[in-house]
């Protein structure tokens, strides 16, 4: 069965070797970002590179949402190009309870104040009432949209508790987004909430300057306003969505 | 900005969970195939015959199921009636009306009889989503999922040992209120 | 605190260059008035939140007293909650700045009345703290677009006008550019507050369209509102374009009012949310199930194959009992039946010997007993050990060694005797 890994794992003993299964299988199924300190090939560098071009096989990364702790999820030109196939989008009734949910529990706690960590986690649940009552979504399709955000993971669902009220939290696939498909993620909300907002104007002009500068992938004829370390999978993943638009 | 195909298609595997093909298709590398003569499901591969039951060892939680513990009693009484050749592996294992399954679970269960044919359902619908079963349910029929075949051979000892203990379907007299 | 004495220096230091136009000490009265309720004495602004809350709740009281106004014991009636030298200090301040005056309605009697303006003025300053200069800025663009539609307007009161439009949107850049060359942390507090969306600089752009073409003499004043608004302009997307440069995955959700969402997500369409994850691709669900992990489930569930301890009983037959597990009384009496058909009288009997005749008839029989060992109400037990009995030739063809036994009666309820 591990023809597949056998030339990456090879030269490794067998302690080694077991560590970074162990590791490769954590990321890859944990529900939450597991901690390096109880996985070897996640704390030393050689191992977590050996381990990357594993999860690299299927087109997968690490992603560390946290410091020291670590996940898996799809290289961001692996998704570009799967997100062009419609069978692998989730469906336009699911992706639309998500938005709502990322809306209520996380973009206007944000915005509110309440919610300090730059994280797709949220304590503050997005009450169902809140999606069947006031929004435009028919409500025939919400309870088993949910349902299904709720197996994949995408939604948690957060019980009533005495004052507290239950509903819906983004769910633990949202550890999963490399931080390009994070920061995206924060774009399409705000383009999609606040077309009209200087912001959304800004995202936009540096959308159009990536899809129409033929020269953009040389990062020195790049924007010079960009410099983060991850721009380049960040670039690659606007200009591939800019042309699939 | 071109994908490798390989990587892409386990990838794709990963995305959209239970996908099949025309058991002619070629499996793509890197991917197990399941067939059942007819069609062919794509696994995955992992190293060195692990599965995610090794994060249990690890004290690390897998992404969270809601009623496991039904849903693999479901799992159980499903392979009681579609895995009848003990001896063999489990896939692909043969189909049996759900109606069996449902009184098989049924008989596992305390309490209200029908109530418990009402959880069971939604559970076959989850496991055949998942691949654990394939649902059938115009014909009302369910055999095993290609999600067994990546069971290890070692592993099934005491599954097996469990599915002979199980009674078999008994519907025609089951008391029905 | 910052937004509201970053406004009122704003304003204060507006004040000189309008004196030339406004002049009298009619016009210092209505400053005054304005901020009365921010002064903390005649000469600065307060330092201390609190001291506009107790001018606001004084305030909130003459509204209620009407024209008889109040005295000074029912204004410190009202103010009980804060503390004496802090109401004394506010009132001799807000006296002092005119906010309030002193009145004598009958000879001897001394009562108090608020001004109206500084009401007026503490709405502004509020509002201004709540959403910043954006809503005023409309607000004010809608009344000079009125103003510059309106026949007696002249053109001396419009260049007025424009001018001071030229002035707000420069001191307004002016400020978002400082901004933008500081902290991200202060920028992204800050600029949703002073940047301008489209939509106000569309307003801005028709407004001076509209002065321009009534009173083309203003061309000049008009040149300078337009570089005003471009500037605006500018600075408003070049915040913006930090912004979106920063780091941070989310963090940038906070510079749209939760107004803004809460719309968004009231009226958007199915299709409108849906676009917001066009292009994410997730994992499909696959829980796994270990074959132990299976086996485990089915024993520890609910059905327990070990002996389980008898469940609590009433004292008392209790047919209700039946009714809440689902079955009804007679179905109860059928596996009693059958039960007590298989004992025969004994109080445990080997599963093998019971199944000792033809299949389907012996896995009718085994569904009852399984039922009955599971029914709480009924005193039997089915358990199975381990291991497998094969039977060549038998039916079934295998067997675990499994017995059926009476469980011990451990109360009144526990008389099988009762079956036929």
């Amino acid at each position: 069965m591990s023809e597949l890994f056998e030339p990456l794992l090879r030269s490794y003993d067998e302690k080694r070797r077991s560590e970074l299964v162990a590791a490769y299988l954590a990321v890859e199924h944990a529900a939450e970002p597991v901690p390096e300190v109880r996985f070897p090939a996640l704390r030393e560098p050689a191992l977590r590179r050996t381990l990357e071009a594993m999860l690299g096989l299927s087109g997968r990364t690490l992603v560390r949402p946290a410091p020291k702790t670590w996940i898996s999820g799809y290289r961001d030109d692996v998704a570009a190009a799967l997100a062009a196939d419609p069978a692998c989008v989730p469906p336009v009734e699911e992706r639309a309870v998500l938005a709502l949910v990322l809306i209520h529990s996380v973009a206007i706690p944000r915005a509110t104040g309440l919610l300090a960590e730059d994280s797709w986690q949220s304590p503050y649940p997005t009450p169902l009432e809140e999606l069947r009552r006031r929004s435009q979504l028919p409500v025939g399709e919400l309870e088993a949209a949910l349902r299904r955000l709720r197996a994949a993971g995408l939604v948690a669902q957060v019980r009533a508790d005495g004052e507290e009220t239950g509903g819906y939290v983004p769910g633990p696939q949202f550890h999963r987004l490399t931080d390009t498909a994070r920061r995206r993620l924060q774009e399409e909300l705000i383009l999609a909430a606040g077309p009209d907002s200087p912001l959304a104007a800004a995202i936009r002009a540096r959308r159009r300057n990536r899809v129409h500068d033929p020269q953009a992938r040389d990062p020195q004829a790049r924007d010079p306003q960009a410099h983060d370390p991850h721009d380049r999978q960040a670039h690659d993943t606007a200009h591939a969505q800019g042309e699939t638009r | 900005m071109t994908v490798d195909p390989h990587v892409l298609a386990r990838a794709r595997a990963r995305v959209l969970g239970v996908v099949s093909a025309d058991a002619s298709a070629p499996v793509p590398s890197g991917l197990t195939g399941a067939s059942d003569g007819t069609r062919v499901w794509l696994l995955p591969q992992w190293p060195d015959g692990a599965t995610p039951a090794l994060l249990e060892e690890y004290d690390t939680a897998p992404m969270p199921l809601d009623r496991p513990g039904q849903q693999r009693r479901v799992l159980a009484a499903a392979l009681r009636c579609c895995w009848t050749k003990l001896d063999d592996a489990p896939w692909p294992g043969g189909e049996a009306p759900v109606i069996d399954v449902l009184e098989v679970y049924a008989g596992m269960s305390r309490g209200d009889a029908d109530l418990a044919r009402r959880w069971a359902t939604g559970e076959l619908r989850r496991l055949s989503d998942t691949g654990w079963l394939l649902l059938d349910e115009t014909a009302g029929t369910v055999r095993p999922g290609p999600r067994v075949a990546l069971w290890r051979e070692e592993s099934l000892a005491s599954l097996r040992d469990l599915l002979r203990r199980l009674p078999q379907p008994v519907r025609e007299d089951a008391p029905h209120e | 605190m910052s937004p509201t004495s970053e406004t009122v220096v704003t304003a204060a230091d507006d004040a000189p260059s309008l004196d030339d136009a406004l002049v009298g000490e009619a016009v210092l009265g209505v400053y005054r008035q304005m901020f009365a309720a921010l002064a903390r004495d005649s000469g600065a602004v307060v330092d201390d939140p609190e001291l506009v809350d107790v001018a606001e709740t004084l305030l909130a009281a003459f509204a209620d007293a009407g024209e008889e106004g109040l005295t000074r014991e029912q204004m410190r009636y009202v103010c009980r909650r804060y503390p004496a030298e802090v109401f004394d200090n506010r009132l001799r301040v807000l006296k002092g700045l005119g906010a309030v005056r002193e009145v004598f309605p009958k000879p001897n009697q001394l009562r108090y009345r608020a001004s109206f303006t500084s009401v007026v003025g503490l709405m502004f300053v509020r509002r201004m703290m709540l959403d910043g200069g954006q809503s005023e800025m409309h607000r004010l663009l809608a009344l000079e677009q009125l103003n510059v539609a309106d026949p007696r307007m002249t053109a001396e009161q419009a260049r007025d006008g424009a001018e001071g439009l030229a002035r707000a949107f420069r001191l307004w850049s002016v400020e978002l550019i400082t901004l933008t060359n500081g902290t991200i942390e202060e920028l992204r507090e800050q600029a949703p507050k002073l940047w301008g969306t489209e939509e106000i600089l569309r307003r801005a752009e028709r407004l001076h369209g509209a002065i321009l073409r009534r009173w083309p003499e203003l061309d000049r004043t008009c040149t300078d509102l337009r570089a005003a608004i471009y500037a605006y302009g500018d600075a408003s997307r070049r915040a913006a374009a930090r912004l979106s440069d920063s780091a941070g995955t989310t963090r940038n959700l906070t510079l749209l009012p939760p107004e803004t969402w809460r719309t968004f997500a009231r009226t958007a369409s199915r299709e409108e949310l849906a676009a917001v994850l066009d292009g994410f691709v997730f994992d499909a669900p696959a829980p796994w199930h270990e074959p132990s992990t299976v086996v485990t489930a089915v024993e520890d569930g609910p059905r327990a194959t070990p002996p389980r301890p008898a469940p609590p009983r009433p004292s008392t037959p209790d047919p209700g009992l039946s009714g809440d597990t689902g079955s009804d009384a007679t179905a109860v009496e059928r596996l009693r039946a059958v039960a007590e058909q298989v004992l025969r009288g004994r109080d445990r009997v080997a599963v093998e010997d019971v199944l000792d005749q033809d299949w389907p008839a012996a896995r009718r029989v085994l569904a009852d007993l399984q039922s009955a060992h599971l029914h709480p109400g009924l005193p039997y037990r089915l358990t199975w050990s381990d291991g497998l009995a094969v039977r060549p030739g038998g039916s079934p063809t295998w067997i675990s060694p499994g017995v059926f036994e009476r469980t011990p009666p451990s109360g009144p309820r526990a008389n099988g005797g009762t079956a036929p």
